[in-house]
């Protein structure tokens, strides 16, 4: 809850770690936009031969925190339902 | 009404109720309470109910205590308007599940995949003490599910009953409590003529509760009991005939 990884074709110019980014995150909950934003810093990059990920750590304010708990909650139970069949 | 009510709070400890109902099918719903225990910043939810009001209870629970600070969620019994949500909250938080040991096995038909976070309670209960304080898991079985807890606590000395002391009646836009008991059994009776094992079981349960110091009976469903109304209500319970006692009618 803390750390995202993205995975990247390219890899912006000069991003270094400990660099400070801002974060927005669109998802859909409820068959609504779940809008999520903040600052983060980035934390490792890997580079593979045709991409490369990178880990940024961030704080969310307790709301957004909640917020996206409740998001995974529903995609794992998402999950869940197909692997069961419930 | 509001959907969230503090039932006791002495700065350090508070137990907090909630309301909240599945509106999509509110002609046919029993009125639903939810109760949470905070102590010293950890909490113990009570009975948190099904997937459809999991989101709203969510936030509101997260108004009183981080949720990953959530230590123990208590099921008095498996229905779905009790544990229905249990793999939403396994996911949730990292509380462990207390509920009686018959009933785990089942849970994995909600959906939940988290077999060693529950606490499976032996018949006769058990008590998790705090300081000097206690929460005892009291036995309730057959009232009306086989394997049944009530939960008292030492502190606020409120006991949750789950189903026992359920009414049957429409939310009211004030606080959730009994004014008047002899209007009040109406709404009663019905619920446990049918869901209640018997009368000797009904004895048992008040037998146990009469030894408890106990200020407040906050059912699942229904409306509070607190002060005379406590004793009115377990003096009714205890002369109740229920479920086979009324065999007769049953088959």
């Amino acid at each position: 809850m803390d750390a995202v990884k993205l995975a990247l074709n390219a890899f912006p110019a000069g991003l270094k770690k400990d660099d400070e980014v801002v974060i927005d995150m669109v998802l859909t909950m409820d068959k609504k936009p779940l809008i999520l934003n903040t600052k983060a810093v980035m934390f490792r990059k890997s580079e593979t031969r045709y991409n490369f990920s990178v880990v940024f750590l961030f704080q969310f304010a307790p709301g957004q925190r909640n917020k996206l708990v409740q998001y995974i909650t529903q995609i794992q139970m998402s999950i869940i339902r197909e692997f069961k069949g419930l | 009404m509001d959907n969230e009510k503090i039932l006791f709070d002495n700065g350090t400890h508070k137990c907090v109720m909630f309301s909240f109902d599945d509106e999509s099918h509110e002609d046919a719903f029993l009125s639903v309470n939810q109760y949470l225990i905070v102590q010293n910043g950890h909490g113990i939810l009570i009975d948190p109910g099904s997937s459809a009001v999991f989101d709203e209870l969510y936030e509101a629970v997260s108004r009183h205590v981080e949720v990953e600070n959530i230590k123990f969620i208590f099921l008095s019994h498996q229905d779905p308007d009790v544990s229905g949500a249990i793999a939403q909250w396994s996911i949730s938080t990292l509380a462990k599940f207390i509920m009686s040991g018959l009933w785990t096995r089942f849970m994995s038909h909600y959906g939940f995949m988290s077999m060693d976070r529950v606490l499976p309670l032996g018949d006769h209960g058990a008590k998790l003490k705090f300081g000097q304080d206690s929460l005892w898991f009291v036995p309730a079985h057959f009232l009306h599910s086989p394997g049944n807890f009530s939960l008292y606590d030492s502190c606020s000395k409120i006991i949750f009953s789950g189903d026992i002391g359920a009414a049957i009646l429409n939310t009211p836009e004030y606080y959730k409590i009994v004014e008047n008991f002899e209007e009040h059994k109406k709404h009663l009776y019905g619920f446990h003529k049918r869901y209640m094992g018997s009368n000797k079981l009904c004895r048992a349960w008040v037998g146990h509760v009469e030894k408890l110091a106990v200020d407040m009976i906050a059912p699942q469903h229904g409306f509070i009991f607190e002060k005379e109304k406590v004793k009115e209500f377990l003096a009714w319970f205890k002369e109740l005939q229920c479920g086979s006692d009324y065999i007769q009618e049953l088959y």
